[in-house]
C-alpha cells in the first residue's frame, strides 16, 4: 500500500517535471500547432548581452519581455484567459475595444463620447471645447476659400458612431450626462452656419437601422463595414453636386447575407478561443459603377481616421477615383492605389493639396473633439505660399500626372542620383522658364517601366511591417523563400497595372524571340539548380513519373516558359 | 526577478529544480546558493557585490565574536556586526529620506541645502539585513552556534525563495535545516501546491484588484512621479465620489493581503520543495477581533522579529511604569511603520497602529469583547482599512484628502455591471479573508495547508494545481498582451 502511494507521488512528480518543461519543448520543436495571436503589437527584439546593459538592468528588462513573447503555448494560454475574462466578465485586454451587451463590440472612445465623458477628459471646460471647435470651423472656411481659388472643393464628412446607432447594446448603466456636449451636433451646427459642405452620417444611420434588412454596423466590429457603401455613395454624390464634376455613379444592389467562419477584424483582435455567438452572418452589397464618356474620375485627398479603409474594401476605388491620397490622422500619408507610405510632414503637402480635385476631411463622431489633427492650420499655411511657388508646384503636378513624363523623370533622377522631387522641380522650372527639358524623346520601353515600378513597390512593401507580415505568412504557407514570394506578388501586381493601362511605355520590337526564349530557359535552369528545394522537388517528381532527372527538369522549364509566354509575363523582365 | 514572472515560472524554476534534484545531496546547497546569487544579480546586478561582501564580513565577525572570551570584545564585535547590517539598511533605505528632511529644515532656516545624490534601494535589503541581525544576536545570546561554512551562511542570507520579501527567517529557526534536511516527494508536491496557491493569490486576486487601485492612487512609489503626475493623482482623488473611494480602499486592503500572503505562500512552497520548513507569515489576519490580534496574525515573522529584537531589548512590558510600557509598544510600531518605507506616511501609519495597540491594551479590547466576535472582527477590519490610506498613499496631504472623500458621503449608485471582474474578485477575496471565521472554514484551511494527503487527495490537488498554474500563466500573459486594433492596414 505504502509503495503504491509512493509510486503515485513519483508519477505525479515526474509529470510535474515534464509539464514545467513543456513550454520550452514547444518553443523549440513546435510539436503542437497553435493559432497565432491577432492585433498590432511591437515585438521585442532579442537583446544583446553585454556587461554594460546587464549591469544597468536594461538587458534583464528586454530579455524578460522577449522571453515573455516567445515561449511555447503562449497563444493558447492567452486565448484561454481572454475567453474566461470575456465569457464571465465581458471584459477584454484589447486596447480600445469595449464589449457591450449581446456580443456587440464598441470602440471605447466612441462609448465615452456617447456618455459625454470624452470631452471632459481633454478640455478643462465645455467652453474650451467650443472655442476650439469654433476656431477649427473658421480654419475650414479659410481653407475652403483658398482651395476654391484653384478650383478645388473642400468638404467634411462625419462618419457614424456605433454607440449612437445601437445604444441598447452599450455596456454601461449610467445615462448620458444631460449637460454633456454633443461634439457631432456642435460641429454640424457650426459648419452649417459657416457654409462648409459636409455630411453627418449618424442621424441617417439611426433612421436607417429600423428599416434596413441588415445590421448597419457589424455586431463584432467597431468600424462600419458593408453599410459604409451607402455612406460613400452619399459622399460621392455630394461631392458631385458641389461642382458637377461628373464622378462615376455607384449603384448599390441588394445587400446579401452569407455565412463564413472568418471573424471580423475587431473580434479577431480579442484573441478568444471561440467566436462570439451569433456572429457568423456577414453581408455584402452588390456594387456596380456607371461610367461613360461624360464621367470624370476625381483625384481626392482624404484626411482623417481609420473609417476610410472600408472605401477600398467595399468599393472598386480605381473605377471611381483617378488617384487618391490618404493622410491617416494627418500623420502617415498613403499615396496612390498602391499606398506608397510616407510621413505626412515629409511629403510636399502643397503639391498634394493642389493636385486634388477634392479635399475631404473626415472622421467618426467621437474623433471630432480633436479635429483636425493639425491638418487645417497646416493646409492654410501651405496655401499661403507665393504665386511663383504655387505655379511651380502646379507644374510639378502636371509632370507627375503625365505618366510617361513622370517615368522619364524617375529615370533621370536615378541616373543623376537625385531625389525625384528635386528633378521634378528642375523640370518644372525648365518648363516655366522655357529652357530645354530634361525629358528627351528616347523611347521608354516596358522593361524600364516595369523595373521602376517593381523597385518602387518592393521598396514600399519592405517598409511596411503589415505587408511584410503577410508575405512572411504566405512564404510559410507556400514553403517558399520570402524573397521569392515577394517577387512573385509584385510581378502579379505589376501585370495587373499593365492590364489596366496604368503603366505607360513605348512598344519595343522583339527581334529574335527564339533566342530570347532560349536565353530565358537557361536563366531559369540556372536559378533552379541553385535552389536545393526546387531540385529536391523535381527529383521527387522524376521518381514519381519514372523519368530521368534532366528530362523532368526540361519538361518543367518548358511548362513554365509556355505559361509565361501565354500570359506575357515572360517578357516582363526583358 | 519576481516569482510571478514568465522568466521565473517558465525558465528559472524548471531549470533550477531539474539541476537541484539531479545533483547529489552534498552539492545541492551550492546549487541553491549559486541560483540565489544569480536570482539576486538578475534583479539588482549593481548591488550583488555589496550583498556578498557584507555577508562575508558579517560571517567572520560573528565567528570571531563567538570565539571571543572577553565580554567587552564580544559585545563590541556584536555591535559592529549589527552596525554593518543596520547601517547599510539605514544608508540605502533612509539616506534619501533623511537628507530630504535635513534639507527641508535647512531651507526653512534659510541655509544652503546639502548636496546629495539620490541612491537606489537594493531590493530585499530590509529582509536580509534583519536576517543577518538575527544571526548575530542568536549567536551572541548562545541560542545557536555560528555556522562553520561561509557557503552555509551565505545560503541562509541569500536563499532566493525568501530573499526579496521574506518570510524573515530567524537563524535559530533554520540553522539545522541548512545542513540537514530531507526533501521527500510528498514535500516537493506539497511545496508545489502551496506555491501555486500563492501564485493564484497574487495573479488572480491581488493583481486584478491592484489594477483598480492604481487607477485611483497611481503607482505605489510616488518617488518616481513628477509634480504634474502628483497633481493629476490629487485631482483624481479630489474628484472621487464616496462609493468609489470606499471600494478603492477596500480593494487595496484585500490587494495588500493577497499580494503579500501570496508571495509568502510561494516562498514557503518553494522552500518546502527543497525540504525547508519556513515559518508561516500570515494567519488569516482579517478575522482578528482586536488590533493586537491582527498584528499577531499579520506578517508574523516580522512581528516576532520586532518583539524579540526590539521590544524585549527595550524592556518589553517588564518596565517600571505603565507609561514606559505603552511607549515601548508605540515605539515598536512606529519603527515597524518606518521599516515599511522611508516616508512620513509610513511614520504616521506606524504611529496610528501603535496608538491603536495602546488603546487596545487600555480599553478597546474590552470594548470589542463586549461587541461579540463578528462585530469586533468587522470593527477591527474597519480600523485596518482606514489606516491603510496612510500606507498606500505616499503623501500625507493626499491621504487626508482621500479620507475626506471617504467621509464626504457623496455616494453614487453602485452598478455591479460596471466592473464585474473587479467586484467578483473582491467578493472572492472577502470570502477567503473571512473564511476561517467559521469552524468549517478553519477545518478546511488546516486540511489543505497542514495535513498529509492520501493518494486520491494528491491526484486531486495535483490536477487543481496544474490547472491553476496554467490559468495563472494565461492571466499573467493575457493582461500583459494588449494589442492595438488600429494601425492595421
Amino acid at each position: 500500500m505504502k509503495n503504491r502511494k509512493q509510486t503515485t507521488k513519483y508519477v505525479l512528480y515526474g509529470l510535474l517535471a515534464i509539464l514545467l518543461f513543456l513550454p520550452m519543448i514547444q518553443r523549440k520543436t513546435g510539436f503542437v500547432e497553435t493559432r497565432a495571436l491577432k492585433g498590432v503589437f511591437e515585438p521585442t527584439p532579442k537583446p544583446e548581452l553585454t556587461f554594460g546593459n546587464c549591469k544597468s538592468g536594461s538587458y534583464q528588462t528586454q530579455i524578460e519581455k522577449y522571453l515573455s513573447e516567445n515561449f511555447g503555448f503562449r497563444e493558447p494560454l492567452i486565448r484561454f484567459y481572454n475567453q474566461y475574462a470575456y465569457s464571465f466578465f465581458n471584459t477584454t485586454h484589447c486596447h480600445f475595444i469595449t464589449p457591450g451587451k449581446n456580443g456587440y463590440l464598441f470602440y471605447d472612445q466612441a462609448v465615452n463620447d456617447y456618455f459625454g465623458t470624452e470631452v471632459p477628459k481633454h478640455f478643462d471646460t465645455d467652453d474650451d471645447f467650443r472655442d476650439k471647435a469654433d476656431k477649427e470651423v473658421e480654419l475650414m472656411k479659410q481653407l475652403q476659400a483658398e482651395l476654391h481659388k484653384y478650383g478645388i472643393e473642400f468638404m467634411a464628412f462625419m462618419a457614424p458612431d456605433k454607440p449612437w446607432v445601437y445604444p441598447e447594446h452599450l455596456p454601461k448603466h449610467a445615462p448620458r450626462l444631460p449637460e454633456a456636449v454633443n461634439t457631432v451636433e456642435y460641429y454640424d451646427q457650426k459648419m452649417t452656419e459657416a457654409g462648409i459642405p459636409h455630411i453627418e452620417m449618424t442621424k441617417w444611420y439611426q433612421q436607417m437601422r429600423d428599416t434596413a434588412s441588415f445590421d448597419i454596423f457589424t455586431k463584432t466590429d467597431t468600424h462600419w463595414r458593408y453599410a459604409a457603401v451607402y455612406g460613400y455613395d452619399s459622399l460621392f454624390r455630394y461631392m458631385n453636386s458641389l461642382n458637377d464634376f461628373g464622378i462615376p455613379k455607384i449603384h448599390i444592389g441588394a445587400v446579401q447575407s452569407y455565412t463564413t467562419d472568418l471573424l471580423e477584424g475587431d473580434e479577431e483582435t480579442l484573441n478568444l478561443m471561440f467566436p462570439i455567438k451569433g456572429t457568423s452572418t456577414k453581408y455584402k452589397a452588390d456594387i456596380t459603377i456607371e461610367s461613360d464618356s461624360t464621367t470624370r474620375k476625381p483625384r481626392v485627398l482624404f484626411v482623417g481616421d481609420s473609417f476610410i479603409w472600408s472605401l477600398e474594401t467595399f468599393l472598386p476605388m480605381r473605377e471611381i477615383l483617378e488617384d487618391v491620397e490618404i493622410w491617416f490622422y494627418n500623420s502617415t500619408a498613403y499615396i496612390g492605389f498602391n499606398k506608397e507610405t510616407f510621413k505626412v510632414k515629409e511629403i510636399n503637402r502643397l503639391a498634394s493639396l493642389l493636385n486634388a480635385d477634392f479635399v475631404v476631411y473626415y472622421a467618426a463622431g467621437h474623433q471630432w473633439w480633436q479635429t483636425s489633427f493639425g491638418f487645417l492650420e497646416d493646409a492654410v499655411e501651405q496655401l499661403s505660399a507665393s504665386d511663383s511657388i504655387i505655379r511651380l508646384t502646379q507644374q510639378m503636378n502636371a509632370i507627375r500626372n503625365d505618366k510617361k513624363w513622370n517615368i522619364a523623370m524617375q529615370i533621370c533622377a536615378s541616373d543623376k542620383g537625385l531625389n525625384i522631387d528635386e528633378i521634378l522641380e528642375q523640370e518644372a522650372l525648365n518648363v516655366i522658364c522655357g529652357k530645354p527639358l530634361l525629358k528627351d524623346e528616347t523611347p521608354i520601353y516596358k522593361d524600364i517601366v516595369v523595373k521602376f515600378e517593381t523597385e518602387k513597390i518592393e521598396r514600399n512593401w519592405r517598409q511596411s511591417k503589415e505587408v511584410m507580415d503577410i508575405m512572411q505568412q504566405k512564404s510559410t504557407e507556400k514553403d517558399m523563400p520570402l524573397d521569392s514570394v515577394l517577387k512573385s506578388e509584385i510581378q502579379w501586381l505589376v501585370l495587373q497595372e499593365i492590364e489596366r493601362g496604368e503603366l505607360v511605355f513605348d512598344q519595343a520590337p522583339i527581334t529574335d524571340t527564339a533566342a530570347f526564349i532560349k536565353a530565358k530557359r537557361k536563366e531559369i535552369e540556372k536559378a533552379w539548380r541553385n535552389t536545393p528545394e526546387i531540385m529536391d522537388m523535381i527529383q521527387e517528381k522524376a521518381l514519381q513519373n519514372g523519368l530521368p532527372f534532366d528530362t523532368m527538369l526540361k519538361r518543367d522549364i518548358d511548362w513554365i516558359i509556355n505559361q509565361q509566354t501565354e500570359t506575357g509575363e515572360l517578357f516582363l523582365t526583358n | 526577478m519576481v516569482f510571478s514572472s514568465n522568466v521565473f515560472l517558465l525558465y528559472f524554476l524548471p531549470v533550477f529544480l531539474l539541476v537541484y534534484f539531479l545533483m547529489p545531496k552534498s552539492t545541492r546547497n551550492y546549487v541553491l546558493l549559486f541560483a540565489s546569487i544569480l536570482f539576486y544579480a538578475y534583479g539588482a546586478p549593481e548591488f550583488v557585490i555589496q550583498l556578498i561582501v557584507s555577508t562575508i564580513a558579517n560571517f567572520f565577525l560573528v565567528k570571531w565574536m563567538y570565539k571571543a572570551e572577553k565580554p567587552l570584545l564580544k559585545k563590541t564585535l556584536c555591535g559592529i556586526s549589527i552596525a554593518i547590517s543596520i547601517g547599510l539598511l539605514f544608508f540605502f533605505k533612509y539616506g534619501n529620506f533623511t537628507m530630504e528632511n535635513i534639507n527641508a529644515i535647512l531651507g526653512w532656516t534659510h541655509h544652503e541645502p546639502l548636496k546629495w545624490t539620490r541612491i537606489l534601494l537594493p531590493i530585499g535589503i530590509s529582509f536580509f539585513s534583519f536576517q543577518s541581525v538575527t544571526y548575530t544576536l542568536d549567536t551572541y545570546r548562545n541560542v545557536n552556534k555560528p555556522m562553520e561554512r561561509l557557503s552555509d551562511y551565505m545560503l541562509y542570507i541569500t536563499m532566493f525563495p525568501q530573499l526579496i520579501a521574506g518570510p524573515i527567517i530567524r537563524y535559530c529557526d533554520i540553522a539545522d535545516q541548512i545542513r540537514n534536511r530531507e526533501s521527500l516527494y510528498t514535500d516537493r508536491l506539497h511545496g508545489f501546491y502551496r506555491f501555486v496557491l500563492g501564485l493564484c493569490k497574487k495573479i488572480l486576486i491581488a493583481d486584478v484588484i491592484g489594477f483598480q487601485v492604481d487607477q485611483v492612487f497611481g503607482p505605489s512609489n510616488y518617488d518616481v512621479l513628477t509634480s504634474a503626475q502628483l497633481a493629476d493623482i490629487a485631482s483624481k482623488i479630489a474628484a472621487l465620489d464616496s462609493t468609489t473611494a470606499w471600494i478603492t480602499i477596500f480593494a487595496f486592503t484585500f490587494q495588500i493581503y493577497f499580494d503579500f500572503a501570496g508571495y509568502s505562500d510561494m516562498a514557503i512552497g518553494l522552500g518546502r520543495m527543497m525540504g525547508f520548513k519556513f515559518p508561516e507569515n500570515f494567519d488569516n489576519p482579517y478575522v482578528a477581533t482586536t488590533i493586537s490580534e491582527f498584528w499577531r496574525r499579520w506578517h508574523q515573522t516580522f512581528s516576532v522579529f520586532i518583539k524579540n529584537y526590539l521590544y524585549f531589548p527595550l524592556g518589553g512590558s517588564r518596565v517600571k511604569t505603565e507609561g514606559r510600557k505603552y511607549f515601548n509598544l508605540w515605539f515598536c510600531f512606529l519603527m515597524s511603520g518606518l521599516w515599511h518605507g522611508a516616508a512620513w506616511n509610513f511614520v504616521v501609519y506606524g504611529a496610528l497602529q501603535g496608538m491603536f495597540i495602546c488603546a487596545d491594551k487600555l480599553f478597546l479590547k474590552k470594548f470589542n469583547q463586549r461587541l461579540g466576535t463578528i462585530p469586533s472582527v468587522f470593527f477591527t477590519f474597519l480600523i485596518i482599512v482606514l489606516t491603510r490610506c496612510f500606507f498606500r498613499i505616499e503623501r500625507i496631504d493626499l491621504s487626508w484628502l482621500f479620507i475626506k472623500r471617504l467621509f464626504a458621503f457623496e455616494f453614487t449608485p453602485f452598478h455591479f455591471g460596471d466592473n464585474p471582474h473587479l467586484y467578483v474578485t473582491m467578493l472572492v477575496a472577502a470570502f477567503f479573508s473571512f473564511f476561517t471565521l467559521s469552524k468549517v472554514g478553519l477545518k478546511v484551511q488546516n486540511a489543505v495547508y497542514f495535513t498529509e494527503y492520501n493518494k486520491k487527495q494528491h491526484i486531486i490537488a495535483f490536477c487543481i494545481s496544474i490547472f491553476a498554474f496554467v490559468f495563472c500563466l494565461g492571466a499573467l500573459n493575457a493582461t500583459g498582451f494588449s494589442p492595438f486594433i488600429y494601425f492595421r492596414f
